[in-house]
């Protein structure tokens, strides 16, 4: 057969740090797919649905980019829909499959939040990266006197696989461990070797930091609200690693204003990138980090590995880790 | 009755009168707070010069004998902790010093090292100092500690309880010292490295938690350096001249390791003009390892304690020559 030329046009979406092109051997795939690869946010649904047309396949970095119906629909090229990591809310794949669109996903590598998580915690309560950064400028010598976690209690709200690693290494740490969330129970809080919090209020009340690891959903959305915020210690910390959606954004900046609780350490945000001059960026008692809790080399090796396998698989006939509609 | 004069050193947060009641000595007491580090030994004997009771803030300023020698007025010398390497206690004893340490609280250092090692692999910090000065997003692309090899030197209270969390984080930990046997790295569920050099070649973040002492200055100079994988990362939470400063920059600049985290150093505080802190490959905390509101707390409690007993001709937790 003689080679065929180049049939299918690929974008690969959201790569920021530049990096996906060597995160894989994309090699190959050279004769079958041209790459294009989007380093900076494509914009709004029309900027998106203008980006890709063209394209056959897209390949989605998490949930950076949401890809709702009316965006599959403006798309009518699109052949193969790739999202890295098991399982992306922002996809809508029942949209695509009534599309004759196939949408996969990728493996992860370990849980990499764990890491962001008590690194929030540690910043917020050690002042490391603050002290470093003004050790560097010529700042003098100590400036802070932390809060030393061992002995305070963490309450996690959610104990699944994230839940369960941060619990043990708090633990490590010296700290007592707490947990709540809508369907916990008391066994998996027992083989977990954590304290059941009765209720949600009993865990804010009690807690000195509280860290979230529930998935968003139509439950979880808006669970740490103005009331909830009311209920915890005025030295409480928040740490939230999840999704911006499970804190109401509004009620957060105006506890935090008020300093009526202690800190906030934030990965995720409701618009993500957060704004430029979103008022988070203004306050001086919270830690905020760029949604890093995936963003691992190891985890990138593992997400664009099975991007390449997808593609292959896809180009064979027979696509792999498909993707089920929620 | 003339009251005594008290001087509290290096008290850089000025926090010292705020973290205990003194209302228990106050009236015998005349204090001056000194917020910021004196000087040389002539310099602090300077300052020093007719105060009856010091209170040393951990080894900030040592006390050597030559310095004791030229402070005839001195009468109890307080360090907070109950062990300070920089006090000549020989020295105290023979002019009849006393010399009294105070209770600490938790393993706090054990958060630096453990913060230096995630600054250094996931930049929360940088990220945040870039985020509140207007950037656009993501920068980096982290490394997980999940699966990697931490090497920690030394396997006494803070090693162990900074392998615990290395383990909780699902690393693998080995574990070397001077003093190790394999007895005891098991019985704290840890590996055995049968030597300092076993040990750097296999770990991907060395920590090291052994005490200053003539065994261990030096302890890891351009040789050991040299061993260490270029992925590495080196983390400095005990004392500063355990490592050769400038074998440590040399492979630093060099790119013959990857970072390090550093709460320590030869001279504290770090001087302004210090090489490391023009280095991108580093994270430097001002030696926050003991600074905690618990340990302050129980720290000021313990001197108010020392002084109340002292005057009361009962001295408490009075530490000795050993």
């Amino acid at each position: 057969m003689p080679s065929a030329q180049i049939v299918h046009r690929c974008a690969i979406l959201d790569d920021y740090q530049n990096v996906a092109l060597q995160m894989a051997d994309w090699s190959g795939l050279a004769q079958d797919v041209e790459f294009t690869v989007f380093n900076a946010p494509l914009g709004g649904p029309d900027d998106i649905a203008r980006a890709l047309k063209g394209f056959d396949m897209v390949v989605l970095m998490r949930e950076r980019t949401a890809f709702p119906r009316r965006l599959i629909e403006a798309l009518p090229d699109l052949r193969l829909l790739i999202s890295t990591g098991k399982r992306n809310w922002m996809l809508d794949v029942e949209a695509a499959n009534q599309r004759g669109i196939v949408a996969c996903s990728t493996e992860t590598t370990g849980n990499p939040t764990a890491s962001i998580a008590i690194g929030l915690m540690l910043e917020l309560t050690r002042r490391i990266g603050y002290e470093s950064e003004r050790l560097k400028s010529g700042g003098a010598w100590q400036s802070t006197v932390g809060v030393d976690i061992e002995g305070k209690t963490l309450g996690l709200i959610g104990l699944g696989r994230l839940g369960s690693k941060v619990a043990k290494i708090a633990q490590a740490l010296g700290m007592k461990v707490t947990a709540w969330s809508q369907n916990l129970t008391a066994e998996r809080c027992a083989s977990a070797e954590v304290e059941l919090s009765p209720s949600k209020e009993a865990l804010l009340r009690q807690a000195d930091i509280i860290s979230l690891h529930v998935v968003l959903s139509e439950r979880t959305r808006g669970l740490i609200g103005v009331k909830e915020f009311a209920l915890m210690k005025p030295t409480a910390y928040l740490v939230n690693t999840a999704r911006g959606p499970i804190v109401d954004e509004a009620a957060l900046i105006a506890a935090l204003k008020a300093n009526r609780i202690a800190g906030a350490g934030l990965d995720v945000y409701d618009i993500e990138p957060l704004p430029s001059d979103h008022p988070l960026r203004e306050l001086g008692n919270v830690v905020l980090s760029p949604h890093l809790g995936y963003v691992t080399a190891e985890n990138f090796r593992t997400c664009y590995g099975g991007v390449v396998e997808n593609i292959r698989a896809y180009l064979d006939g027979k696509p792999i880790r498909l993707l089920q509609p929620a | 009755m003339a009251k005594h004069r008290c001087a509290i050193l290096d008290d850089y947060q000025s926090v010292a009168l705020n973290m205990a009641d003194w209302t228990k000595v106050a009236g015998d007491l005349d204090v001056k707070v000194f917020s910021a580090p004196l000087g040389g030994a002539e310099e602090v004997a300077g300052a020093l010069k007719g105060f009856a009771i010091v209170c040393a803030m951990r080894e900030r300023t040592p006390f050597p004998r030559q310095l004791i020698e030229a402070l005839p007025d001195l009468r109890l010398l307080i360090t907070t902790g109950m062990v300070n390497r920089a006090i000549d206690l020989d020295a105290a004893k023979a002019r009849n010093v006393v010399v009294c340490g105070t209770p600490s609280v938790g393993n706090p250092t054990t958060g630096i090292a453990w913060g230096l090692i995630l600054e250094l692999t996931r930049k929360i910090g940088s990220e945040n100092a870039r985020l509140k000065s207007g950037a656009l997003w993501q920068s980096v692309v982290g490394t997980d500690v999940e699966g990697l090899t931490l090497g920690v030197i030394g396997l006494g209270k803070l090693a162990n309880r900074v392998a615990e969390v290395g383990k909780a984080f699902r690393m693998k930990v080995v574990a070397w010292s001077q003093n190790i046997t394999p007895e005891r790295a098991q019985a704290a569920g840890v590996e055995y490295a049968a030597s300092k050099e076993d040990l750097l070649r296999v770990s991907d973040i060395v920590s090291i938690h052994i005490p200053l002492t003539p065994k261990s200055r030096g302890l890891i100079g351009a040789k050991e350096l040299g061993l260490m994988k270029p992925s590495a990362l080196l983390i400095n939470t005990s004392r500063g001249p355990i490592v050769e400063e400038a074998a440590l920059l040399a492979a630093l600049r060099a790119k013959r390791i990857a970072g390090g985290g550093f709460d320590v150093y030869d001279v504290e505080p770090l001087p302004l003009d210090h090489p490391l802190r023009k280095l991108d490959n580093v994270v430097l905390t001002p030696h926050l390892g003991y600074a905690s509101q618990q340990n302050y707390r129980a720290y000021f409690a313990g001197m108010v304690g020392d002084i109340r007993g002292f005057l009361d001709g009962k001295p408490v937790r009075v530490l000795t020559a050993s």
